[in-house]
């Protein structure tokens, strides 16, 4: 059971979700909203880069397969590109990918990996509170 | 080689048959030529004794009417009436009397008449050699050399007129010429005759003449002897009467016989006139150029003349030569004979064995129906007849071999997988389609090869060859062998290969089956990543129903809803679960295939596990009115196993207990140990699987009740899943079923040991620590 209440947990406020399923985005979005955290939505890599520019998020839930650039790019991208200023933000892969198709490369970049159809919406705050605590 | 036997047959019978034709021939020959000889010498002595006589009758004849007319004209010593009359008798008589006459002491011819009486002129012959002998000298009987008067030859003859007895009478006086009682004083004169000679000659020394006489030629043995000359020669060798008018006067004294006979007179000289004292040798001359044969015998009391008798060589050597010449050609003939008689003996035998040798080259060269004579009733004939038999059944055989090798090719064609046989060596005897397909070789190119050259496997990058050499006899399977073929194709083959024992009669002594698994993995590819992508595209959706249906229930508006509406939501959100749970098996399938399936290894305890298991299912067994119940002391047993998979497999494994089991049935679980494996027992009381089944139970995408009629659920896949998981775990799965029934599963499961941990954890090098399989994070300060 997860009490749905208003909450901020120190580290953590502003949440970046890289998903291209709406319904997924808005599920996400609505409930970590309702969790009292900073979030904002990107439906592919592109469009993140372009967010993270204006907006540097503590922690981004990044899908894999996307159109335009995929989640490993974006990894990448964030992880190894001062430009974008996320050098330092918390990536969570959150895919319905199998681990064992996560690059080496990527994975080593990545701070978690969540498997979509595994996990329910109280996981989310279970993968936020491992990381403050 | 070709007539051997002919050849050899024939010097046998020439051997055997001309030996003692030629020994009994060359015997009776030289004994007939020795008795030839004989007798043609006996022939030519008699020939020649016969006409010496002839010639010495003539002259004593001669002599003797001399000798009386002599004594009739002593008694009186007158040419009287008497006399003149006698003379006429005796000239009438005697025709070859040519002249006769009469002298005195002093030689004057006080009588000369010719044949007819007629007186000739008279002369006084003091001085001729006959006056001499008969008067002077001696006094003898006179016979001089033949002499040619008108080419007459021409002897004289004269005899003494002596003083005589008259008491003694003329027999007596004959009688006893050498009684000096008789004849008394010297001599009164002589008389003589002139003698023709001529008919003599042409009668004694006539070839013809001889060859008429009686009884002296036709001897047994004997052949007329022609040719045969007979002459007169006097003590100096000169030839003084012949048939041959040409050889008169001739000087023979330096022929061998001649020169015999001069010397034989010299010897004899003081018995000339004994008329047995004829003596004869014989010799070969070169007379006339005619190596000749000669005889002579000495005339006594004739000057002494020697009658010559010769007759060529060749007459003499003629019918030994004939004898010779008939021996030869009777052994010409014969040799003829033989030849041609062993020819056609031999041909009897060679030309069946001809014909036999024909026949079997034909057999030989794959003509079976071959021409042969079976009716002969000898042994040709049956040797024949077995020959043709043994084609007949060569044929037959040879067609039902063909007939069943075109029938095995045929099987072997018409078979998809490759096939090659191989001899001892490694050589490839048969292929069939599908092989030469595969290695990429025509007909003519694959047979004889060796098997190294043409199939090099790869085993992950290192090729190697295959060594047929170190096997025994017996079967073998090699399994997902890489062969890259000549234009690299690849190819992941399955090989079976029979090694047969050494055989004299089959040379084959490998088989190879290969199984081309390329296209099926190929395939097995493409399902599994079909699967893969289709389970990720149910995914998504699926997890937006999760999350929506969550926050219905959880969210700030739950306690809205009415109870039935909260059970919908509920329900809807149990089946998705279902649904996703289904879809992660199917990614599981995915990830064991391609061998991706990660464990997070621990230490596990199990029977805390299956306990879990049975209380968490006991709400499922209650509504099926099935009893589920745990036996045994379950507390504290370790294993080393991934917490997620195990539960899983303990729970699919229970769950099917119950779904396929029977209104009222059972469900028992227990779990045991035997001190190093614990086994799980989960046995029902259910429909059970057929005994065909089992086989297949564990196969993946495998239903047992056919899916759609039975109408019970199941994937196909959660046995497959147990296996492969338990199998990961180092465990076994086994199953038991009697159909109607049940079904037991047993598991087992080695003891937790350091060890083993450390092994297992060593096949997967995943150290995140994970707090569950859904998720997990590094709490890493960046």
């Amino acid at each position: 059971m997860i009490k749905l209440r208003k909450q901020t947990m120190p580290g953590i406020q502003k949440i970046l979700i890289v998903e291209d399923n709406i319904a997924l985005s808005k599920l996400y979005l609505e409930f970590l909203l309702k969790n009292g955290f900073d979030v904002d939505v990107s439906e592919n890599g592109n469009n993140a880069l372009e967010k993270v520019i204006n907006k540097t998020p503590d922690l981004l839930f990044i899908d894999v397969m996307m159109p335009g650039m995929g989640g490993f790019e974006l990894v990448r991208k964030l992880r190894r590109e001062e430009q974008y200023g996320c050098t330092h933000s918390k990536m969570v892969l959150l895919t319905n990918l199998g681990k064992e198709q996560v690059p080496k490369d990527v994975e080593s970049d990545i701070d978690g990996y969540a498997l979509k159809a595994a996990i329910q919406l109280g996981d989310l705050l279970k993968i936020i509170q491992s990381f403050t605590n | 080689m070709r007539n051997s036997i002919n050849v050899r047959l024939t010097a046998i019978m020439l051997i055997v048959m001309l030996f003692p034709l030629i020994s009994i021939s060359f015997f009776w020959g030289v004994k007939y030529s020795g008795v030839s000889l004989q007798t043609t010498y006996m022939n030519q002595f008699m020939l020649n004794q016969s006409d010496a006589s002839t010639v010495q009758n003539f002259l004593d004849s001669r002599f003797n009417s001399l000798s009386a007319l002599s004594f009739e004209f002593a008694k009186t010593n007158q040419i009287n009436p008497d006399i003149l009359n006698q003379i006429k008798q005796q000239l009438a008589n005697d025709t070859y009397i040519d002249q006769l006459g009469i002298t005195d002491s002093s030689g004057q011819e006080i009588l000369l008449v010719d044949s007819n009486m007629n007186n000739l002129a008279l002369k006084n012959v003091f001085n001729t050699d006959a006056f001499k002998n008969t008067n002077k000298n001696f006094q003898n009987n006179y016979a001089g050399s033949i002499e040619y008067i008108n080419s007459k030859p021409v002897v004289i003859l004269a005899v003494p007129i002596n003083s005589i007895d008259n008491s003694i009478s003329l027999t007596d006086h004959l009688n006893n010429t050498e009684s000096s009682a008789s004849i008394s004083g010297n001599p009164k004169g002589m008389i003589f005759y002139s003698l023709n000679m001529q008919s003599l000659l042409k009668s004694v020394l006539n070839p013809s003449y001889d060859m008429n006489m009686q009884g002296m030629n036709n001897t047994n043995f004997g052949t007329p002897i022609a040719n045969q000359y007979s002459y007169i020669v006097n003590p100096s060798g000169i030839v003084i009467a012949s048939y041959d008018s040409t050889m008169i006067g001739k000087d023979l004294s330096n022929l061998g016989s001649i020169k015999d006979y001069i010397k034989g007179i010299k010897d004899t000289a003081t018995s000339n006139y004994n008329s047995e004292n004829l003596s004869n040798s014989g010799y070969f001359n070169n007379y006339k150029k005619i190596n000749s044969y000669t005889n002579y015998t000495t005339l006594s009391g004739y000057g002494n003349w020697g009658v010559v008798t010769e007759i060529p060589k060749s007459s003499v050597y003629s019918p030994i030569i004939r004898f010779a010449l008939i021996n030869t050609i009777i052994v010409l003939i014969a040799t003829i004979l033989i030849i041609v008689i062993a020819n056609y003996t031999s041909k009897l035998i060679i030309n069946p064995i001809k014909k036999l040798l024909n026949a079997m080259d034909q057999i030989g060269e794959g003509y079976y129906d071959i021409d042969l004579n079976t009716d002969k009733k000898d042994e040709f004939g049956k040797l024949n007849t077995s020959l043709v038999n043994l084609s007949q059944s060569v044929k037959t055989l040879l067609s039902t071999t063909n007939e069943q090798s075109g029938e095995l090719q045929a099987i072997i064609d018409n078979n998809r997988s490759p096939i090659l046989s191989l001899d001892n060596d490694g050589r490839i005897l048969i292929s069939n389609k599908p092989a030469r397909a595969l290695l990429e070789l025509t007909e003519n190119d694959i047979h004889g090869k060796k098997l190294e050259e043409i199939l090099a496997l790869k085993v992950g990058e290192v090729k190697t060859n295959m060594n047929l050499e170190g096997l025994k006899d017996g079967k073998y399977f090699l399994e997902n062998q890489i062969f890259m073929s000549p234009t690299n194709q690849k190819h992941i083959l399955d090989i079976s290969i029979t090694k047969l024992p050494k055989s004299d009669l089959i040379i084959t002594r490998y088989v190879l089956t290969f199984t081309d698994k390329t296209k099926s993995i190929e395939l097995d590819e493409m399902k599994l990543d079909f699967v893969s992508m289709a389970a990720h595209e149910l995914r998504t959706p699926l997890t937006a129903i999760q999350g929506y249906l969550e926050l219905m229930l959880f969210g700030d508006n739950a306690n809205g809803y009415n109870e039935s509406t909260r059970r919908y939501i509920d329900q809807a959100r149990v089946s998705s679960k279902e649904l996703s749970e289904l879809i992660t098996k199917l990614l599981n399938v995915s990830r064991i295939e391609h061998g991706n399936l990660k464990f997070s290894w621990d230490k596990v305890d199990i029977a805390e596990r299956v306990k879990e298991a049975v209380e968490s299912l006991q709400f499922n067994a209650k509504e099926k009115k099935v009893t589920l119940s745990l036996k045994g002391n379950v507390e504290n047993e370790f294993i080393v196993a991934d917490r997620y998979s195990i539960q899983e497999v303990i729970d699919n494994l229970i769950d099917n207990a119950i779904k396929y089991n029977k209104e009222n049935g059972e469900v028992n679980v227990s779990i045991e140990d035997d001190g190093s494996n614990y086994t799980i027992i989960i046995s029902d009381t259910g429909i059970g699987v057929p005994k065909n089944a089992i086989p297949y139970l564990f196969t993946k995408f495998y239903r047992v009740h056919g899916g759609l009629e039975s109408g019970s659920t199941g994937t196909g896949l959660g046995l497959y899943l147990a296996k492969q998981i338990i199998e990961s775990h180092r465990g076994t799965v086994s199953v038991e079923s009697e159909i109607d029934k049940g079904t037991t599963f047993t598991i087992t499961l080695p003891h937790y040991s350091e060890t083993l941990f450390k092994t297992l954890a060593g096949t997967n090098n995943d150290k995140t620590k994970e707090t569950n399989n859904a998720w997990n994070t590094k709490n890493i300060n960046r």
